[in-house]
Protein backbone atom coordinates (compact mmCIF):
# COMPACT_ATOMS: atom_id res chain seq x y z
CA UNK A 1 0.00 0.00 0.00
CA UNK A 2 2.43 2.68 0.87
CA UNK A 3 4.63 1.79 -1.92
CA UNK A 4 2.17 1.93 -4.12
CA UNK A 5 1.10 5.56 -2.78
CA UNK A 6 4.97 6.27 -2.88
CA UNK A 7 4.81 5.46 -6.59
CA UNK A 8 2.09 7.67 -7.34
CA UNK A 9 2.87 10.83 -5.44
CA UNK A 10 6.59 10.28 -7.18
CA UNK A 11 5.23 10.20 -10.76
CA UNK A 12 4.35 13.95 -11.42
CA UNK A 13 7.84 15.06 -9.27
CA UNK A 14 9.28 12.70 -11.92
CA UNK A 15 8.18 13.88 -14.72
CA UNK A 16 8.39 17.31 -13.43
CA UNK A 17 6.55 19.95 -15.74
CA UNK A 18 3.44 19.48 -15.88
CA UNK A 19 2.63 20.97 -19.83
CA UNK A 20 -0.55 23.36 -19.78
CA UNK A 21 -2.00 24.49 -23.10
CA UNK A 22 -4.53 27.78 -22.96
CA UNK A 23 -7.06 26.60 -25.23
CA UNK A 24 -10.39 29.13 -25.73
CA UNK A 25 -13.07 27.01 -25.81
CA UNK A 26 -14.38 27.67 -29.36
CA UNK A 27 -17.93 28.81 -29.91
CA UNK A 28 -20.16 27.90 -32.76
CA UNK A 29 -20.68 31.11 -34.67
CA UNK A 30 -23.69 30.90 -35.66
CA UNK A 31 -25.28 29.78 -32.46
CA UNK A 32 -23.88 32.92 -30.81
CA UNK A 33 -24.97 35.28 -33.79
CA UNK A 34 -28.87 34.42 -34.44
CA UNK A 35 -28.59 37.35 -37.54
CA UNK A 36 -25.78 35.02 -39.57
CA UNK A 37 -27.78 33.19 -42.07
CA UNK A 38 -25.77 30.28 -43.79
CA UNK A 39 -26.57 30.64 -47.87
CA UNK A 40 -25.01 29.02 -50.70
CA UNK A 41 -24.35 32.45 -53.07
CA UNK A 42 -22.47 34.33 -49.97
CA UNK A 43 -18.87 33.22 -50.94
CA UNK A 44 -16.83 35.92 -48.42
CA UNK A 45 -18.26 33.73 -45.59
CA UNK A 46 -17.75 30.24 -47.18
CA UNK A 47 -14.10 30.98 -47.11
CA UNK A 48 -14.01 30.81 -43.52
CA UNK A 49 -14.55 27.31 -43.09
CA UNK A 50 -12.54 25.67 -46.13
CA UNK A 51 -9.03 25.79 -46.22
CA UNK A 52 -6.59 27.09 -48.56
CA UNK A 53 -6.90 24.12 -50.73
CA UNK A 54 -10.51 24.59 -51.16
CA UNK A 55 -10.84 21.51 -48.79
CA UNK A 56 -14.07 22.20 -45.85
CA UNK A 57 -12.55 22.15 -42.61
CA UNK A 58 -13.43 19.74 -40.07
CA UNK A 59 -15.55 20.79 -37.05
CA UNK A 60 -12.74 20.47 -34.58
CA UNK A 61 -10.89 23.49 -35.96
CA UNK A 62 -13.32 25.86 -37.46
CA UNK A 63 -15.65 25.18 -34.12
CA UNK A 64 -18.93 24.68 -35.36
CA UNK A 65 -21.91 22.47 -33.82
CA UNK A 66 -23.03 19.93 -35.24
CA UNK A 67 -26.04 20.85 -36.50
CA UNK A 68 -24.50 23.94 -37.91
CA UNK A 69 -21.38 22.25 -39.54
CA UNK A 70 -23.90 19.94 -41.85
CA UNK A 71 -25.11 23.26 -43.00
CA UNK A 72 -22.23 24.86 -43.95
CA UNK A 73 -20.66 21.79 -45.56
CA UNK A 74 -23.89 21.26 -47.45
CA UNK A 75 -24.12 25.06 -48.40
CA UNK A 76 -20.47 25.00 -49.64
CA UNK A 77 -21.32 21.80 -51.70
CA UNK A 78 -24.07 23.52 -53.64
CA UNK A 79 -21.71 26.38 -54.37
CA UNK A 80 -19.50 24.30 -55.87
CA UNK A 81 -21.87 23.28 -58.40
CA UNK A 82 -22.43 26.53 -59.70
CA UNK A 83 -19.02 27.21 -59.06
CA UNK A 84 -19.13 30.20 -56.83
CA UNK A 85 -16.26 28.20 -54.14
CA UNK A 86 -13.71 26.63 -55.82
CA UNK A 87 -13.68 22.31 -55.79
CA UNK A 88 -9.78 22.56 -55.80
CA UNK A 89 -7.37 25.76 -56.23
CA UNK A 90 -4.57 24.32 -57.76
CA UNK A 91 -6.02 26.11 -60.95
CA UNK A 92 -5.58 29.42 -58.94
CA UNK B 1 -43.90 -7.42 -54.90
CA UNK B 2 -42.93 -4.61 -56.66
CA UNK B 3 -42.84 -1.60 -54.11
CA UNK B 4 -44.82 1.20 -55.08
CA UNK B 5 -43.08 4.47 -54.82
CA UNK B 6 -46.03 6.67 -53.48
CA UNK B 7 -44.29 9.60 -53.24
CA UNK B 8 -44.44 10.25 -57.12
CA UNK B 9 -48.07 9.93 -57.01
CA UNK B 10 -48.74 12.77 -54.98
CA UNK B 11 -49.65 16.07 -56.99
CA UNK B 12 -49.25 18.75 -53.95
CA UNK B 13 -51.54 21.14 -54.76
CA UNK B 14 -50.54 23.73 -53.47
CA UNK B 15 -47.49 26.12 -54.94
CA UNK B 16 -43.95 26.37 -52.93
CA UNK B 17 -41.14 29.24 -53.49
CA UNK B 18 -38.08 28.34 -55.58
CA UNK B 19 -35.23 30.03 -56.73
CA UNK B 20 -32.99 29.09 -59.65
CA UNK B 21 -29.52 30.77 -60.14
CA UNK B 22 -28.25 30.26 -63.52
CA UNK B 23 -25.05 31.02 -65.19
CA UNK B 24 -25.11 32.40 -68.50
CA UNK B 25 -22.83 32.85 -71.59
CA UNK B 26 -20.76 36.50 -70.75
CA UNK B 27 -20.61 37.64 -74.60
CA UNK B 28 -24.44 37.58 -74.60
CA UNK B 29 -26.13 40.59 -76.59
CA UNK B 30 -29.41 42.26 -74.62
CA UNK B 31 -31.20 40.95 -77.41
CA UNK B 32 -30.97 37.81 -76.46
CA UNK B 33 -30.93 37.93 -72.74
CA UNK B 34 -34.33 39.91 -72.89
CA UNK B 35 -35.43 36.62 -75.18
CA UNK B 36 -34.37 34.49 -72.86
CA UNK B 37 -35.93 35.78 -69.93
CA UNK B 38 -38.85 36.14 -71.67
CA UNK B 39 -38.78 32.90 -72.53
CA UNK B 40 -38.62 31.98 -69.30
CA UNK B 41 -41.83 33.95 -68.37
CA UNK B 42 -43.39 32.70 -71.34
CA UNK B 43 -42.73 28.91 -69.71
CA UNK B 44 -43.91 29.54 -66.68
CA UNK B 45 -47.23 31.18 -67.65
CA UNK B 46 -47.96 27.98 -69.49
CA UNK B 47 -47.52 26.06 -66.79
CA UNK B 48 -48.92 27.62 -63.72
CA UNK B 49 -46.49 29.46 -62.17
CA UNK B 50 -45.60 32.22 -60.80
CA UNK B 51 -42.88 34.69 -61.52
CA UNK B 52 -41.97 36.41 -58.69
CA UNK B 53 -38.48 38.26 -58.95
CA UNK B 54 -35.46 38.47 -61.11
CA UNK B 55 -31.96 39.83 -60.41
CA UNK B 56 -28.98 40.50 -63.05
CA UNK B 57 -25.39 39.97 -60.94
CA UNK B 58 -23.67 40.75 -63.91
CA UNK B 59 -20.41 38.84 -65.55
CA UNK B 60 -18.51 37.41 -62.27
CA UNK B 61 -15.23 35.19 -62.35
CA UNK B 62 -15.99 31.51 -61.93
CA UNK B 63 -13.95 29.53 -59.79
CA UNK B 64 -13.46 26.40 -62.37
CA UNK B 65 -13.47 26.32 -66.24
CA UNK B 66 -16.71 25.40 -67.56
CA UNK B 67 -17.06 24.61 -71.20
CA UNK B 68 -13.78 26.45 -72.25
CA UNK B 69 -15.85 29.80 -70.34
CA UNK B 70 -13.41 31.37 -67.18
CA UNK B 71 -16.07 34.09 -66.66
CA UNK B 72 -19.96 33.91 -66.23
CA UNK B 73 -23.73 35.97 -66.27
CA UNK B 74 -24.91 35.17 -63.20
CA UNK B 75 -28.88 35.60 -62.88
CA UNK B 76 -31.47 35.01 -59.98
CA UNK B 77 -34.97 33.91 -60.57
CA UNK B 78 -37.66 33.34 -57.88
CA UNK B 79 -40.79 31.95 -58.68
CA UNK B 80 -43.17 30.09 -57.12
CA UNK B 81 -44.61 26.48 -58.45
CA UNK B 82 -45.62 22.90 -57.62
CA UNK B 83 -42.65 20.55 -57.80
CA UNK B 84 -43.15 19.35 -61.37
CA UNK B 85 -42.60 22.23 -62.98
CA UNK B 86 -38.82 22.46 -62.19
CA UNK B 87 -38.34 19.38 -64.52
CA UNK B 88 -39.99 21.60 -67.46
CA UNK B 89 -38.32 23.93 -66.43
CA UNK B 90 -35.01 22.57 -66.47
CA UNK B 91 -35.73 20.97 -69.64
CA UNK B 92 -36.18 24.07 -71.55
CA UNK B 93 -33.12 25.50 -69.72
CA UNK B 94 -30.91 22.78 -71.17
CA UNK B 95 -32.36 23.21 -74.47
CA UNK B 96 -31.30 27.03 -74.71
CA UNK B 97 -27.05 27.55 -75.92
CA UNK B 98 -25.85 30.31 -73.89
CA UNK B 99 -27.15 28.55 -70.57
CA UNK B 100 -23.90 26.83 -69.03
CA UNK B 101 -25.26 26.05 -65.71
CA UNK B 102 -28.15 25.87 -63.38
CA UNK B 103 -29.46 24.94 -60.03
CA UNK B 104 -32.85 25.26 -58.65
CA UNK B 105 -33.24 26.01 -54.99
CA UNK B 106 -36.42 25.61 -52.55
CA UNK B 107 -36.60 29.32 -51.19
CA UNK B 108 -36.08 29.41 -47.23
CA UNK B 109 -35.64 31.50 -44.38
CA UNK B 110 -31.98 31.53 -44.73
CA UNK B 111 -31.53 32.87 -47.99
CA UNK B 112 -34.10 35.91 -47.63
CA UNK B 113 -32.21 38.10 -45.60
CA UNK B 114 -28.82 38.06 -48.06
CA UNK B 115 -30.79 39.64 -50.74
CA UNK B 116 -30.79 42.72 -48.38
CA UNK B 117 -27.01 42.46 -47.61
CA UNK B 118 -26.01 42.40 -51.05
CA UNK B 119 -28.12 45.35 -51.49
CA UNK B 120 -26.35 47.22 -48.59
CA UNK B 121 -23.04 46.18 -49.77
CA UNK B 122 -23.83 47.65 -53.02
CA UNK B 123 -24.44 51.12 -51.63
CA UNK B 124 -21.59 51.30 -49.00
Amino acid sequence: MNNYQQKKTAKPAGTGLIRRTYTRKKVCRFCADENLKIDYKDSRLMRNFVSERGKIMPRRITGNCAYHQRRVSKAIKMSRIVSIMPYTSVNI
Amino acid sequence: MVKKNFLKSIEHQFPKKYETLIILNPDIEENRLNQFIDKIKDVMSKNGAEFLDFEDWGARKLSYDIKKLNRGKFILVHFSAKGSFIQELERNLRIWDDCIRFQTVVFTKDIEPKKENIEEAVNE
